[in-house]
This record gives structure tokens, sequence and C-alpha cells, in this order.
């Protein structure tokens, strides 16, 4: 697999998404999460046993009807659902402990993984420089999820600050939080209250990551991820022949 | 159910000063995008609007002046739209014309 030829960042993206899904999960995306969906459709297609829960309230729709708009709250994500549920059954699933993987984002986060989506800059949460559209949940969702996946489909400085002024949520210190960018990811383990650099993209270097990101990286050696596989790339290209994909990069 | 069931006018007729109004839909699906942009018509004034994710009609309203607090969950238009840009510019800046209150 090379590079550029065969796949690029926003295959090496979600391919590091679909991995991180084990069998048996009962995994989560909300709205406008295009690359997650892609994902989780890849990962169906894949073979992995997991339940695709999402923001149109179907439980495993049928993923092999292609996307044709970056939405993730039209009927694509819903037509043939094997079960239907109200919004509050979603916060009630991880409540009670049996949801897995919630894939969320945000506008900024930091090294403690705590996530900006309501304001950013300004004088207060009431005079911001900028208006958020809002956790979407996940202040309820991340406290209780064991694996939190924070999906950002750019890495800079910009997002990967040193400091959130205004958290929107936080990280439960005894689950896992994980932070996919199109380098890398970052991982924090339960007990541990800061991000670890887990491994690298194969097109990028340990100091390129450093340079993108504004809080001090301390590993200086970590492995390289395996590029996507030919039958990952196929599986990706089958449930998007649209290339919704490609819309977040 | 029947009884429910009016006219876009006697609907937006309604509406009162002040009134906190549940939004239908989510993003930019399902909105009562005409009903929004029928209130703009109308002389009311100071209205709430709330709704899990709202999107397009309820960005009209605030946008516009007509709502000037939003209970929310996710205000946003989605990926191909992105942020909703009437609440943006009434819940920013150094003088907002409508409040947030976020229920995540």
């Amino acid at each position: 697999m090379e590079y550029g030829k065969d796949y690029g960042k926003p295959e090496m993206f979600a391919v590091a998404c679909i991995r991180e899904i084990q069998e048996g999960d009962n995994v989560f995306h909300g709205l406008a999460s295009p690359t997650p969906m892609v994902a989780m459709k890849a990962a169906k297609v894949l073979g992995k046993d997991f339940a695709y829960i999402t923001l149109t309230d179907g439980l495993d729709h049928d993923y092999l009807r292609p996307p044709y708009v970056a939405s993730t709250l039209t009927e694509n994500t819903y037509t043939g659902s094997v079960a239907t549920f109200g919004l509050d059954d979603i916060f009630d699933l991880f409540a009670r402990g049996q949801g897995d993987i919630a894939f969320l984002s945000c506008l900024q986060i930091d090294k403690t993984g705590r996530i900006a989506m309501s304001v950013l800059g300004g004088t207060d949460y009431d005079h911001p420089a900028l208006r958020g559209p809002g956790g979407a949940g996940s202040a309820s969702i991340v406290p209780c999820c064991p694996r939190t996946i924070i999906w950002k489909c750019s890495h800079d400085t910009r997002t990967m600050v040193k400091h959130v002024e205004f958290a929107t949520t936080s990280p439960a210190k005894d689950k896992w939080m994980i932070l996919i960018t199109p380098l890398c990811i970052f991982r924090k383990a339960p007990g541990e209250t800061e991000f670890k650099l887990d491994c690298i993209f194969p097109y990028t270097t340990i100091e390129e990551v450093k340079e993108n990101t504004a809080w001090e990286i301390e590993e200086t050696d970590v492995p390289v991820m395996d590029p996507p596989t030919e039958e990952e790339l196929a599986a990706l290209k089958k449930v998007d022949p649209n290339y919704i994909l490609g819309y977040e990069f | 159910m029947k009884e429910k069931v009016m006219s876009l006018d006697q609907a937006l007729n309604l509406v009162q000063d002040g009134m906190l109004l549940a939004m239908g839909g989510n993003g930019m699906h399902r909105n009562a995008t005409l009903f929004a942009l029928g209130l703009t018509l109308k002389p009311v004034k100071d209205l709430k609007v709330c709704a899990a994710a709202p999107g397009i009609a309820a960005d009209i309203l605030v946008g516009t002046g007509k709502a000037d607090r939003a209970y929310f969950g996710f205000f946003g238009l989605e990926n191909e739209a992105g942020l909703a840009p009437g609440m943006r510019k009434a819940m920013q800046g150094a003088n907002p014309t409508a409040k947030a209150t976020e229920g995540s």
C-alpha cells in the first residue's frame, strides 16, 4: 500500500476507527459524523459483529445503501433498521453501562481530554468569540462510556491546544479516551489523566505530530500503524461509492 | 389529533410574546421552516426555542431577533451547511441578542 496512490489520510483515518471496534461492541455515532458513519458501515462489511446505533434512532440499518450527502441524520442511517428507539434510549444505554464506544468530536481538545464544543474565546460563556454548536450529549455520554473515541479530521495547534478554557465535557478518570487525528492516535488509559501518543500513521513522523500539537508530547518512540489493507479499502469503497469520506479532509 | 391539524396561519396566530416553542426536526431535516419564516412576519417578540438539535427553523428565529433564548443539545446545520449562522450572530461577541442554555 502506497500513501497517495492506494490510500490517503481519509482512508487511514477511517481504518483507524474501524480497528477500534471490537466484537460485540455497542457503537454509537451522532449527527454531523460522516467519517465515523463510513467507517462503521465498512466495519460491517468486514464482518465485525457489533451493534450500530445512531441518532436517527435506528439500530443496524441497511449499511450497504450508499450515502449521498455528509449528513448523518438522513434516512440513509435508518432505512432497514432491525429496531428503532427513542433518543433518550441512547443515553439510558450508556448510563446503565451497556454502551461500549461513542464517536464524538470537538472544536478543541487538550492533553487531559477536556473538550470544547460550546464556546471559544471572548470574555465569558455569554460573550464568546465563537459560539459553537454545543456538546450534543457528550457531557452525558463521556462519563459513562468505556471507550470514548474523539475523532477530529484536522490536526493543528489551533485544535490540539495546551488548555481548553471552557470544557463542554471532560473524560472520566476510570475510562478510556482515544483521540484519532489524520496523523496519529492518542490514548488516555483508565487511571491516567493525560493522553499519551499511542501510534503514528505511515506517512508522518513524531516530529510532524509534535509540530502540530500545542501540548508537550513526551513519547519518543511509538509504533507506526499498519497501512490500510486491500480488504479494508475495498470495504470503504463498497459502502461509500460517492466518497462522502473525503468530505471532512 | 384532528383538532391539532390546522393551517399555517392558524398555527402562527397561536404564538404570543414570550412563548417557549418546541421545535421539531433535527439540524436541516424535518424542520418547521415555513412556520419560522411566517413568524418573522408577525409582531411577536421575546420567544424562546427548544429542541434536541435545533437547526434551520430555530436559526431563523434566533438570527432575526424573534427568539432571545435557545435551549439545546446541539444547535447547528450539520456538515454541509456548517455552524448555524443566525445563532452565532445572535449568541457571540460583546453584545449578544440571545442566550444559549445547553442541555448536554
